[in-house]
C-alpha cells in the first residue's frame, strides 16, 4: 500500500471511528463557549462596552470633582464611560442599586480641603453587583491613579508652603501651585504613555484573558488526541495480533498514525481559532507565528498519544493513562502560574512539560509574540516531539512484532 | 432477580477497577490538600527583571522604588540575562529603564520612558505595569517639583534637603486622597455574602470532582443505553430501576467514604453529619446525571471526552468550584436543577433538604428515561 493511501486509510479509521473523533474535534467548542458565558462582562468590556457612572459632589470647593472629571474625560471622549452628575446622595444610590449605572462615586464635603491640609479623606465608590467586574476594574485604576495624584498634589503644596516660609511672593507661589498641578494632571491623563501605551486606565491590558485562552487551546488540543491513544492501543494490543502485519509495513503505519493524529488535532485548532477570535480579538498579523505553533503542538501531542497508546495494554488503560498525564500537567500549569513554592526538581520538571509549553506558546503567539519565549517554547515542544516520536516508534515496532 | 448478587458483583468490580479507584484517591488527596492549605499555600512574588540603562541618577531612584515593592519581586539584571529568564519562564516580565530616562525627566518629558514586557503567565487580573507607572510618576513629579523649588529663590542646601526628606515621606506614606469601594446591596444581601465566603473549598471541590469520578468510573452504566441489558433484566423478571440502585450503591458509598478525610481535614465548624447527609442526596442526583451522560456516550472513549466538559459545566454553574461572581447570578438561578446547587447551599448553611431530594429524584428518573429511550432507539 502506498504511503498516501496508508494515510488516507488511517484517517478514515480515525475520523470514522464512531463519533469519537468528531466528538473530540467539537468538544473544545462548548468549553470555549462555556468559558465565554462565564466571562461575559470581561468580554463585553473588551468589546468597548460603556461603563455608566453617577457622581454626587458634596464638596463645594469643586476642585476634586474637576479632578475626577479630568481623569475620566478621556474615557468619556472615547465613548468608554458615561457620567451622570446627581444632586442627592439617595438618587445616586437608587441608580446604582437598580443597576441603571455600574458605579456611583460620592465625594463628601471638604474632600479637597481636608486632603490638602494633611487629613486623610476617603471618597465612597458604590458599584452594582450586576456590573461588578467592569466597575471594579474601573475602581482599581481610579484608586491607583488618585492615590499617586493625591501624593503629588500634596508635594506641590509642600513646596508652596516652604516657599511661603521663605518669603516668596503670593504671585510666585500661585504660579508654582498652578504649574505644578497642571503638570501633574497632564502626566496622569496620559499615564499609559510612560510605557508607550494610551489612556489613563488599565494600560496593562488583559493578560489573564490571554493566559486563559492559551490554557484552553492547549488542554483542548490534548483532549483531542485521546482517540489517537485509544485506536493505537487497540491496534497494538488486538489488531496487530489478529492480522499479523509484515514487519516492514510497521514504520509506514506509525507515520500514517502520526500524520492523521496531527491532522485531527489541527482540525480542532481550525475550529478553536475563530471561536477564540469571537471571545477576544486575535490579531491576524500573528497568524504566521500561531500556525507553526499549532503544527508543532499537534505533532507533539500526536506523538505523545501514540506513545501512550503503544505502551498500554488496552484502549481503556490508554485513556486512563492519558487522563492521569493530563491531570498532572494541568495541575503543573496551575501551580507554576500562581508561582507556588515547589521543590526545584518538581518545578523544573513542570517547566518542560509539553502542555505547559503549549499554554505559554499560545498565550504569547496569539497576542503579542515575545520571540525569546516563543523560540524556547517551540524548542521544548520540538524536543518533546523528538522524544515522544522516537520512543513511541520503538515501542510501536516492538508491539507490532508481537512482543 | 438476585439483587444481593448484583451488589456483590458490583463491589467486586469496583474494588478490582484500580484505574478508576486511583482517580478517587487522587481526588480525595487533592481535596484534603486544598482543605489543609486553604489560603496558606506558600507563594512567591512574581519575579520581574529590571534593566537600568539610564546614564543619570533617576533610573537608579526608580529601581530602588521598584525593589521596595512587595507585590512583585523586581530584581536587578542585565538585558540578555533578563531575556533568558523570560525565555525559560523564570521571569514574568521585564522593565527596561531607557538610557535617556533621567535626561528626559529633567526636560519634563514622560512619553516612552520605559520599555515594558509582560508575559501572559498568570490568571491574576492586575499586571505589574500599574506599579511601574505609579513609581515613575513619583520620580517624574519629584524631579519637577524639586527643580521648580530650587529655581524659585535662593534655597540653601539644608532647606533643599529638608524639603526632599519631607517629600519622600509623602510619597512613601499612605495616600491622603483615597477611594473605597462598596457593593450597592441591601444589608440582607451583605449578610448572605459574608456567610458565603469561600469556605469549605475542599468539600466543594470534592463534590465537583467526585461527579467526574462517578461518570468516568461508570462504564458499566453505558450498557443501560444499549437495550440488551434491559431486555435481559426484563427477561429475568427484574426491575431496571432497582438494578440501577443496587449497581450504583457501591460507587455512591465509596465516594461518601472519600469525603470523610476531607471533612476531617477541613475541621469544619458546621455539622459534619449534615454535610454527609447533603452529600448523600447530592450523590444520588450525581448518579442520575452520570447515568444520563454514560448512556448517551455509549462507550468509554466518548465518556472520557464528555465527562470533563459536563463536570466543569455542572460544577461551575452550581458554584462548587468557585464562588459565582455577582454578574453570573443567572447561572445560580439556572443551577436550581442541578444537585450541586443544593450541596452548595448545604455547606453554606442554608436549607437544602427538600430541593436536594426532589432534584436527586428528578435526575434519577431523567437517567432512567434516557436509558429507556436510547435502548428503544438503538433496538430499532
Amino acid at each position: 500500500m502506498k504511503f498516501f493511501s496508508l494515510i488516507f486509510y488511517d484517517m478514515k479509521r480515525l475520523f470514522g471511528h464512531g463519533k469519537t473523533a468528531f466528538l473530540a474535534i467539537l468538544s473544545p467548542v462548548p468549553v470555549l463557549l462555556l468559558y465565554a458565558v462565564f466571562f461575559i462582562p470581561i468580554l463585553t468590556s473588551d468589546n468597548d462596552a460603556v461603563i455608566a457612572a453617577a457622581i454626587y459632589n458634596a464638596d463645594e470647593n469643586g476642585n476634586f470633582a474637576e479632578l475626577v472629571n479630568l481623569v475620566v474625560a478621556p474615557e468619556v471622549s472615547k465613548g468608554m464611560a458615561r457620567i451622570y452628575p446627581v444632586k442627592e446622595f439617595e438618587t445616586g444610590m437608587n441608580l446604582v442599586e437598580e443597576g441603571k449605572v455600574s458605579a456611583y462615586l460620592y465625594i463628601p464635603a471638604h474632600t479637597y480641603e481636608d486632603s490638602m491640609s494633611g487629613k486623610r479623606v476617603v471618597t465612597e465608590y458604590y458599584y452594582s453587583p450586576k456590573h461588578s467586574f467592569d466597575a471594579l476594574t474601573f475602581y482599581a485604576s481610579l484608586k491607583s491613579t488618585l492615590s499617586v495624584f493625591g501624593q503629588g498634589i500634596r508635594n506641590v503644596r509642600l513646596a508652596a508652603e516652604l516657599a511661603k516660609e521663605k518669603g516668596v511672593s503670593d504671585e510666585e507661589i500661585i504660579t508654582l501651585w498652578q504649574e505644578g498641578s497642571e503638570e501633574l494632571i497632564d502626566v496622569h491623563l496620559h499615564r499609559g504613555r510612560i510605557i508607550g501605551k494610551n489612556g489613563v486606565f488599565a494600560p496593562g491590558s488583559d493578560y489573564y484573558l490571554r493566559f486563559a485562552l492559551g490554557c484552553l487551546f492547549a488542554v483542548c488540543a490534548y483532549f483531542v488526541s485521546f482517540p489517537v491513544m485509544y485506536l493505537t492501543a487497540i491496534d497494538t494490543s488486538e489488531t496487530f495480533k489478529r492480522r499479523n502485519p509484515p514487519e516492514g509495513n510497521l514504520p509506514g503505519y506509525y507515520l500514517a498514525r502520526l500524520f492523521s493524529g496531527t491532522l485531527l488535532i489541527l482540525c480542532s485548532f481550525l475550529i478553536m481559532y475563530p471561536v477564540a477570535g469571537i471571545i477576544r480579538k486575535v490579531p491576524v498579523r500573528f497568524a504566521l507565528s500561531v500556525i507553526p505553533a499549532m503544527i508543532l503542538t499537534a505533532l507533539a501531542f500526536s506523538a505523545l498519544a501514540i506513545l501512550i497508546g503503544s505502551v498500554c495494554r488496552n484502549g481503556q488503560t490508554s485513556l486512563w493513562a492519558g487522563l492521569y498525564f493530563g491531570f498532572f500537567s494541568v495541575a503543573g500549569v496551575a501551580l507554576l502560574s500562581s508561582n507556588t513554592v515547589l521543590p526545584s526538581f518538581v518545578s523544573s520538571l513542570l517547566q518542560v512539560m509539553p502542555i505547559r509549553a503549549a499554554v505559554s506558546l499560545f498565550s504569547n503567539a496569539m497576542f503579542k509574540l515575545v520571540q525569546v519565549r516563543y523560540k524556547q517554547d517551540m524548542l521544548v515542544l520540538f524536543a518533546a516531539f523528538l522524544i515522544f516520536a522516537s520512543s513511541g516508534f520503538l515501542v510501536y515496532l516492538r508491539r507490532g512484532r508481537g512482543r | 432477580m438476585n439483587y444481593a448478587a448484583v451488589l456483590k458483583g458490583r463491589i467486586r468490580a469496583l474494588v478490582s477497577d484500580a484505574a478508576s479507584l486511583t482517580v478517587l484517591i487522587i481526588i480525595s488527596v487533592l481535596c484534603v490538600f486544598i482543605s489543609l492549605s486553604g489560603n496558606k499555600t506558600s507563594k512567591e512574588a512574581m519575579p520581574v527583571g529590571v534593566v537600568n540603562e539610564d546614564t543619570g541618577v533617576l533610573g537608579e531612584e526608580l529601581s530602588r522604588l521598584l525593589y521596595e515593592e512587595e507585590e512583585y519581586d523586581f530584581y536587578p539584571t542585565e538585558y540578555d540575562r533578563a531575556m533568558k529568564d523570560i525565555g525559560a519562564g523564570k521571569a514574568h516580565g521585564l522593565v527596561v529603564i531607557r538610557k535617556d530616562f533621567s535626561e528626559r525627566i529633567e526636560k519634563g518629558e514622560y512619553e516612552s520612558l520605559l520599555d515594558v514586557t509582560v508575559m501572559a503567565d498568570s490568571y491574576d487580573i492586575t499586571a505589574f505595569t500599574e506599579v511601574v507607572i505609579n513609581d515613575t510618576i513619583k520620580i517624574w513629579m519629584q524631579s519637577l517639583i524639586e527643580k521648580r523649588f530650587a529655581n524659585l529663590t535662593e534655597v540653601t542646601e539644608e532647606e533643599f534637603r529638608t524639603f526632599q526628606e519631607k517629600s519622600i515621606q509623602v510619597w512613601s506614606g499612605e495616600s491622603l486622597l483615597d477611594v473605597e469601594a462598596y457593593p450597592a446591596e441591601t444589608v440582607a444581601d451583605r449578610e448572605e455574602d459574608e456567610e458565603e465566603e469561600d469556605s469549605f473549598s475542599g468539600i466543594r471541590w470534592y463534590a465537583a470532582l467526585s461527579l467526574f469520578y462517578l461518570m468516568i468510573g461508570g462504564t458499566w452504566m453505558c450498557d443501560y443505553g444499549s437495550g440488551r441489558l434491559i431486555k435481559r433484566v426484563v427477561g429475568k423478571g427484574g426491575n431496571i430501576a432497582l438494578l440501577f440502585v443496587f449497581q450504583s450503591l457501591p460507587g455512591l458509598l465509596v465516594t461518601l467514604l472519600g469525603l470523610i478525610p476531607v471533612l476531617i481535614a477541613e475541621s469544619a465548624e458546621g455539622n459534619p453529619f449534615l454535610i454527609l447527609t447533603a452529600y448523600l442526596f447530592y450523590a444520588v442526583g450525581a448518579c442520575g446525571m452520570a447515568l444520563t451522560v454514560c448512556a448517551l456516550s455509549g462507550k468509554f472513549s466518548n465518556l472520557v471526552l464528555v465527562s470533563p466538559v459536563i463536570t466543569m459545566a455542572a460544577s461551575l454553574m452550581s458554584g462548587l468550584l468557585f464562588k459565582l461572581p455577582d454578574w453570573a447570578k443567572f447561572w445560580e438561578t439556572a443551577s436550581f436543577l442541578l444537585p450541586g446547587h443544593y450541596f452548595h447551599r448545604a455547606v453554606s448553611g442554608h436549607s437544602f433538604l427538600i430541593g436536594a431530594a426532589v432534584v436527586g429524584l428528578i435526575w434519577f428518573f431523567v437517567g432512567m428515561l434516557t436509558a429507556w429511550l436510547l435502548a428503544k432507539i438503538r433496538r430499532k
